[in-house]
């Protein structure tokens, strides 16, 4: 329910916002008021029938573009209005007319887009799933409707603050659509790919997810402000006696102040629907503590059978000798009484090297969520674990460390140690090491200019007993070979 | 003063305000009602796609084309095609061989009984060591497929040819019991227990395939198979590949092949076994499912037209409260009242009522529906919470809606007119 809440917080909201502000903007009386939400309203559900019917033909990256080249280019100009007297022409009502529709297609068709990736029920016969998560929709749209609506209230009040806000919110929005496009045009190839050009688009959408949090302090800020301005200024009284007046000036107070309160809520709970979703609901699963282990002198690692055999997930880890942290599990297959240990990195040969945890006694990857079959564990194939080479020696696993060395490039997470300059023998810190260069998937460190080149000219001299290490794809190999 | 002049208008308008109440509750009735039965099923079909495990059926490819007319299957191929036994093992050989837990074959045949008339015979593997093309043993078998067989007495072991379950309304039906003796066309077996699975099975004898495939003369064939397979719970993906997997973009389609959804593994399963077509077997969905997922149009329109007619019993309940009350409509607007203030007291007289009625109507609906259900699947369903908040709400909707208009009609009252009472 609070995902689909914060699905259409996060796609109608900056709507919601544009279209109140242009509201206010051309000054429209109520029943306008009322033209204009319904239109946006129902843009909205343009914009997602759009993407619906967009998905069907696989258009839907098309549409994106031509909504957002759209949104941009009303955008251009209405940028006109917020100092002209144009805004009160017909002109200018029919160019933010235009605008609001747009950004309100645009953003039905965003929150649809935010939504296609998750299932809303899983069957068409009505069920508490679908109940559910369609009163997050419905709930969602009211309370940003009542937003919206507060919010063109508090910017009647204010409307210099009101114009200087929407210029900021038109702003931030075009950049992230010229963001987006431009990420569009890369792909396409109608634009030559340039390092600038890809950081532009990578700020862009890494600023996009908390765009819509200053749009909430942005909102918030103006109903305060709204009701501040309000209680200075009386409101205008004709020939009246002093005490009426002082009545009137009391309704009007409650009056505005109930609109600030509306406003508040309303965002503080699209705020918490969507901070509660982006902090707490997404935050993937964590692996358990891995106990850190050591090669002895004979270069093994040796771990009793009786401290793992419990059918629990034992995690281990282990640094290479580049700074690679090798994870590793232990398991027993099996029951108690048939301890068969499955013995693998902590790494998926198609998903990455997330891991797998264990819920209850379910052992779970977690970039796909496949629950797997426990006595496979240990043997290659589908999502399983890579298998990792040991040997069992009498009551203790043992796995030699240079079996773990191998298998370092599956794992992306270095941590930072002292490794020795293979030809000048110095000690530097593997993060810091200004040279480095990799010879059969062992990164090597220098602190040199001429030990790397002496190194590249041939690597074998120095390092000739590395171990070559496997690559990714060669995982279900390492059995065998 | 709000609330004072709600709780008058309530006291004075009692009457008034019961019926609307009970017009709204009587639609309200009827929707939870059909939500009862919808959401109940509704629920069992989701929890059956959302769960980490699913069983997947193999048949031969001309087994599974429609040809029914007339609720008549007319398909000729209908249990002529055969799959080859010694394909199984392809089974476990598929990508995602790790998350197949089990499997078995299953072939089917009438055999006659002697003097006792015909009966079903299936056979199937019990518990068997099936080797693998990389050396190792599966324990296939159908006591991993069917979990949920009971068997009273005990398993017939693997290798004895002539040891069998029998279900237990054939059992009844012969009058045999545990440790009898058959003979299912010459070849004679014992009975070493009983079947219940609440399927066709109960009217069926289970015995091993090589008996079966004896009888029937089709060594080294079996008619369908059944694997059971660790799976990831549907996706709005796998759907859609589901339908139709060719519609999927290449990324898409690498990520649907590369995760184990029930359709994936279904997929390469046909790709492994020749001739094969592998169909998930959801029970709910094909069951209760399909029912209520045909009714659920017609249930809808139903609670929508009364629920209409609800709205516009409201509306003219209220219009005549709204004429009655017009003089202290006039009074308030004389005295200040904004236009918004006086709506928002007959509107929230109109939710006070909805939400009453609602309330009303999901006790009366709840009841009612055990006594549908009661009568038509003879048992009685649990009433999911989540219906009395989509009712109530529904309730309260429709309550706003009949009201809307009278509220409209304050509008145009003009104190001067409703005061003096003339023009």
């Amino acid at each position: 329910m609070i995902l689909y809440l914060a699905i259409v917080a996060r796609g109608v909201f900056p709507a919601a916002c544009v279209v109140a502000l242009l509201a206010s903007r051309i000054a429209a009386p109520r029943r306008a008021a009322r033209l204009v939400v319904c239109g946006a309203l129902g843009a909205v559900l343009a914009g997602a029938v759009g993407h619906e019917a967009a998905f069907a033909r696989h258009a839907v990256s098309e549409l994106a573009v031509a909504l957002r080249l759209a949104a941009l280019f009303f955008t251009v100009l209405a940028l006109s209005l917020v100092s002209a007297p144009l805004a009160r022409s017909a002109t200018g009502r029919v160019v933010a007319a235009l605008l609001g529709l747009a950004v309100s297609a645009l953003s039905g068709f965003q929150a649809m887009e935010l939504a296609s990736e998750r299932s809303f029920t899983a069957t068409g016969v009505l069920n508490t799933e679908a109940i559910v998560n369609a009163a997050g929709v419905g709930l969602g749209l009211v309370v940003v409707l009542l937003a919206g609506v507060a919010l063109a209230h508090a910017a009647y009040r204010v409307h210099r603050l009101a114009d200087g806000v929407l210029f900021a919110v038109l702003a931030v929005l075009a950049v992230l659509w010229c963001g987006e496009l431009m990420l569009a045009a890369l792909q396409r190839d109608w634009l030559e790919v340039t390092t600038l050009r890809v950081r532009l688009v990578a700020w862009a959408t890494a600023a996009a997810p908390g765009v819509v949090y200053a749009l909430m302090l942005a909102g918030a800020g103006l109903a305060i402000a709204a009701f501040v301005r309000r209680s200075a200024s009386a409101p205008p009284v004709g020939r009246v006696s002093p005490e009426i007046g002082l009545r009137l000036l009391a309704a009007h107070r409650r009056g505005a102040r109930r609109w600030r309160n509306l406003g508040l809520a309303c965002v503080a709970m699209l705020a918490v629907g969507l901070t509660y979703q982006d902090v707490y609901a997404s935050r993937p699963p964590t692996l358990s503590e891995a106990t850190r282990v050591a090669p002895d002198d004979a270069g093994n690692i040796r771990i009793g059978v009786a401290s793992v055999a419990d059918g629990n997930l034992h995690r281990f880890d282990f640094i290479a000798s580049d700074g690679h942290r090798v994870r590793f599990f232990l398991i027993n297959r099996y029951d108690a009484e048939h301890v068969r240990l499955g013995v693998v990195f902590d790494t998926c040969m198609i998903c990455g090297d997330k891991g797998y945890i264990q819920e209850g006694n379910e052992i779970i990857c977690i970039s796909c969520n496949v629950h797997l079959f426990r006595p496979s564990i240990g043997k290659p194939g589908g999502c399983n674990p890579v298998p990792l080479d040991h040997e069992v020696d009498g009551d203790a696993v043992v796995i030699a460390a240079n079996a773990l060395e191998r298998g370092a490039k599956y794992f992306s997470e270095v941590v930072e140690i002292a490794v020795a300059d293979p030809v000048s023998g110095a000690k530097l810190l593997n993060t810091k090491a200004p040279y480095q260069y990799e010879f059969r998937g062992r990164t090597f460190f220098f602190e040199s200019q001429a030990n790397y080149d002496a190194f590249r000219a041939s690597p074998e001299t120095y390092a000739a007993d590395t171990v070559s290490r496997l690559w990714r794809v060669q995982g279900h190999v390492a059995k065998e070979g | 003063m709000f609330w004072r002049l709600l709780r008058q208008s309530f006291l004075q308008g009692a009457r008034r305000k019961i019926l609307s109440g009970l017009t709204v509750a009587l639609a309200a009735t009827l929707g939870m009602a059909l939500a009862t039965l919808s959401v109940g099923v509704g629920d069992k079909m989701a929890q059956e796609m959302r769960a980490y495990g699913a069983n997947i059926r193999v048949v031969p490819k001309g087994e599974s084309l429609s040809l029914a007319v007339g609720g008549l299957d007319l398909n000729p191929l209908k249990g002529r095609e055969t799959l080859a036994e010694a394909d199984l093992p392809l089974i476990k050989d598929i990508f995602w061989h790790n998350n197949i837990i089990g499997l078995s074959p299953f072939l089917d045949v009438q055999v006659s009984l002697g003097d006792k008339g015909k009966a079903r015979l299936i056979g199937t593997w019990f518990q068997h060591d099936m080797p693998m093309p990389d050396g190792d043993v599966f324990a296939a078998g159908v006591r991993t497929v069917a979990a949920h067989w009971q068997v009273e007495g005990a398993w017939p072991g693997e290798n004895a040819e002539d040891q069998v379950l029998l279900g237990k309304s054939l059992a009844r039906r012969l009058g045999l019991g545990i440790g009898a003796s058959l003979s299912l066309d010459a070849h004679p077996v014992r009975v070493v227990g009983l079947l219940e699975t609440g399927g066709d099975e109960d009217s069926a004898i289970i015995g091993p395939l090589a008996l079966a495939q004896a009888i029937a003369n089709v060594p080294g064939r079996v008619r369908a198979i059944e694997v059971s397979a660790l799976t990831v719970p549907e996706t709005e993906l796998s759907l859609r590949a589901r339908h139709n997997s060719d519609a999927l973009t290449t990324a898409e389609y690498d990520v649907w092949y590369c995760t184990a959804y029930v359709s994936t593994i279904a997929h390469q399963i046909e790709e492994a076994v020749v001739n094969a077509s592998a169909r998930p077997i959801w029970q709910v969905a094909a069951g209760e499912g399909a029912v209520i997922g045909k009714m659920q149009v017609l249930m809808a329109v139903v609670t929508l037209a009364a629920f209409l007619s609800a709205a516009m019993g409201v509306s003219a309940l209220m219009t005549a409260t709204v004429v009655e009350r017009a003089r202290e409509i006039g009074l308030m607007k004389a005295l200040g009242a904004s236009l918004a203030e006086i709506n928002a007291q007959f509107l929230s007289e109109a939710a006070a009522i909805g939400a009453a009625g609602g309330l009303l109507g999901c006790g009366f609906g709840a009841l009612l529906s055990q006594g549908i259900s009661a009568m038509v699947f003879g048992q009685s369903v649990p009433v999911p919470w989540i219906a009395v908040p989509l009712v109530t709400v529904a309730a309260i909707v429709v309550a706003l809606a009949g009201a809307a208009y009278p509220a409209r009609t304050i509008a145009r009252l003009a104190p001067v007119e409703v005061l003096y009472g003339r023009k």
